[in-house]
């Protein structure tokens, strides 16, 4: 898993740098300059690492990120939570989903009682209503769902 | 009278303005609780601050910012004396004498030595930074475009090669990031370039969301997969008292010339872009053990070896701001991560900065003695509670850290698009730590690479494709093929000698 993970990171630095020189060759010359000049020595390097990988032993040992210890999340979910804190955020905005989703990783996440989950989302609401909105001045996203729908 | 005018109406201005100083008085803690949880660090620390000194005037988060990256590891030796565990990497050296005095009773002594140390260090740094300042000007002002987008590629070069095992990775990351500031409309056609017709990529990609997304998203990830208190500290915490804590400031004024010594390296050190803070702590704790008397009595609990190190920790800050405020090459990844919050504060770092920025330059260099300063007595104060910090639950923290990323991604230019960004780069970012490709040299490469762009157009515009062979340009790519060099030939020594460990 480490070996496959490894080189599809490398392989993703390479696409990158692919996809952007392909799409360079489409623009203007002036434009197309840098990401060419860039891109290119970017792909060189990257190959060079994709070989590199692949010539690298098998037995190579695991990175530390690999394993999944103590009390700790899988990778997936801690993606998982990850995109529940986007959906959150980005659907019900900040004052909303934010204390809400705290509270919930607390709760879920963390294992905690439902008390400490509440008191988390208590304090998150107040510092962003009390520091941002309050204090700053500052207006926060209100969400794509809640926006909709107001 | 003017250059004394310039040079101290900002200090006057700082101390008179209560804003200011509550700023620096609120930074200092926070600079310190940064510092004093192992695995969270300056780099977190600005990254975190950004949402909450957004919109504030460009002098007053400048100063906030860098008072709190100031004294950051002022707060890391604590776990270092107290555990054994380094609260950011540059404080592992302090380790070898400060955790020999704790466990034979004297924490107390170790914590003072490191505070004086890094009280002193620190304004030593800044001074060193005054000091320079009439040298740098000219050096600076002689700069063409051409040398300006060599320098570019030089710093990239620099921080690939210290920020990570693998140069390749190193400088495709700062490439990768030179690409993603080339996002949005060509200064010289009005094309769009890779916007994929959205609108809200057409002035670039938000430096902020950014930075929060390669760096923020990925500690947390890995924090949330590691699970457990941030540290895995081991025993008790050490019992010390006050009198303990003065006898150990007392311990760096009975050895000035160490303090002083180490201080200057430190800063020197930090000058050099890209060499580190772990360089400056452990190439001064080096110097101590070689220049004092007795120096088998190092790594056994010797306060002067609490003192090398912590002295270079703080004064590195001082010396890496010259070429990261003249030059836009940050000093350390850490200025790295400063840039880019300055960039969205207003500041430009350049050569410009000579010519009409003296004043913030000033406010910074006071700021940062300041800071270092006023750390003593409020490290005095709060000491004890620092060193509980070390049990702190990572998972208690992770989704307070995730909500600021997202706000800070979306107050960055106040459009919900960037925290999509936030989550894109975030993924890359974890992939990226994950599997040892460096992260710093990507915001160096957001940050280089307009100017990068703007100095070879004008270059080429200029001298034509021979740009290259001026003076000063060749001396910089010497310095890039010497760089490259010195890379391989480290690397080729470290693979033969065997790894050197420090039983402690």
């Amino acid at each position: 898993m480490t070996f496959n993970g490894r080189i599809a990171t490398s392989l993703v630095m390479l696409g990158l740098f692919v996809g952007a020189c392909v799409l360079a060759l489409g623009l203007p010359s002036k434009a197309a300059f840098m990401p060419l000049l860039i891109g290119i020595p970017g792909v060189i390097l990257c190959t060079w690492q994709v070989i590199l990988d692949l010539r690298r032993a098998p037995d190579a040992p695991a990175d530390p990120g690999d394993e999944e210890t103590e009390d700790g999340q899988t990778e997936a979910a801690a993606f998982l939570w990850l995109g529940l804190f986007s959906i959150a955020l980005i659907g019900f905005g900040f004052i909303v989903g934010g204390p809400l989703i705290v509270a919930a990783f607390v709760r879920f996440s963390s294992g905690e009682g439902w008390r400490n989950a509440v008191f988390a989302g208590a304090g998150t609401l107040a510092v962003l209503y009390g520091v941002f909105i309050w204090l700053l001045e500052l207006p926060l996203f209100p969400g794509l769902v809640l926006r909709a729908l107001i | 009278m003017t250059g004394l005018d310039a040079m101290f109406g900002p200090l006057f201005h700082i101390l008179t303005s209560p804003y200011l100083m509550g700023l620096i008085l609120l930074a200092i803690p926070l600079g310190m609780f940064f510092g004093a949880v192992p695995g969270l660090g300056g780099k977190l620390a600005i990254v975190l601050m950004i949402p909450f000194v957004f919109g504030m005037e460009a002098l007053a988060g400048a100063v906030f910012l860098l008072a709190m990256h100031a004294v950051v590891h002022t707060g890391g030796s604590v776990p270092s004396i107290l555990f054994g565990v380094p609260g950011t990497g540059p404080d592992a050296a302090t380790i070898v004498d400060g955790y020999p005095m704790a466990q034979r009773g004297e924490a107390g002594r170790a914590l003072g030595a490191s505070l004086g140390a890094s009280g002193v260090g620190g304004v030593i740094g800044a001074l060193f930074l005054a000091a320079m300042l009439p040298v740098l000007k000219p050096v600076v002002l002689a700069f063409s475009p051409a040398e300006f987008f060599l320098l570019a590629l030089f710093g990239i070069t620099f921080i690939a090669m210290l920020s990570g095992r693998s140069l390749i990775k190193g400088i495709a990351v700062g490439f990768l990031g030179l690409m993603v500031s080339l996002v949005g409309l060509d200064p010289h056609t009005g094309s769009q370039r890779f916007t994929f017709d959205q609108l809200w990529l057409w002035d670039g990609v938000s430096v902020v969301a950014a930075v929060l997304g390669i760096f923020a998203i990925p500690e947390m990830m890995a924090l949330g997969v590691k699970g457990g208190s941030i540290a895995k500290a081991k025993g008790t915490a050490a019992r010390y008292d006050f009198a303990q804590v003065l006898q150990g400031i007392g311990d760096v004024f009975r050895n000035p010339w160490l303090t002083v010594r180490t201080s200057i390296i430190g800063a020197v050190i930090g000058a050099i872009p890209g060499l580190g803070g772990d360089a400056a702590s452990w190439l001064c704790y080096g110097h101590a053990v070689q220049t004092c008397k007795n120096p088998e009595n190092f790594g056994k609990g010797d306060v002067r070896g609490v003192i090398a190190p912590e002295t270079a920790n703080n004064s590195k800050e001082g010396g890496s701001l010259l070429p990261t405020l003249f030059f836009g090459v940050p000093g350390s990844s850490g200025m790295a991560i400063l840039i880019g919050a300055f960039v969205m504060l207003g500041i430009q770092p350049g050569p410009h900065i000579a010519l009409t920025g003296m004043d913030l330059v000033w406010s910074l260099i006071w700021a940062l003695a300041l800071a270092n300063l006023l750390s003593i007595p409020i490290f005095l104060l709060m000491a004890p509670t620092f060193s509980l910090l070390v049990y702190v639950r990572g998972a208690l923290l992770i989704p307070f850290v995730l909500v600021l990323a997202f706000l800070g991604a979306y107050l960055s230019e106040s459009a919900w698009q960037n925290m999509l960004l936030l989550i894109g780069l975030g993924v890359l970012g974890y992939y990226l730590k994950k599997y040892g490709w460096p992260r710093p040299p990507f915001v160096i490469g957001l940050v280089l690479g307009l100017i990068a762009e703007d100095s070879i157009h004008k270059a080429l515009a200029i001298w034509g494709p021979t740009f290259f062979l001026r003076p000063l340009s060749l001396v910089l790519i010497a310095l890039i093929i010497l760089t490259i060099v010195a890379y391989i030939w480290r690397q080729h020594k470290t693979r033969d000698k065997p790894a050197v460990h420090y039983d402690v």
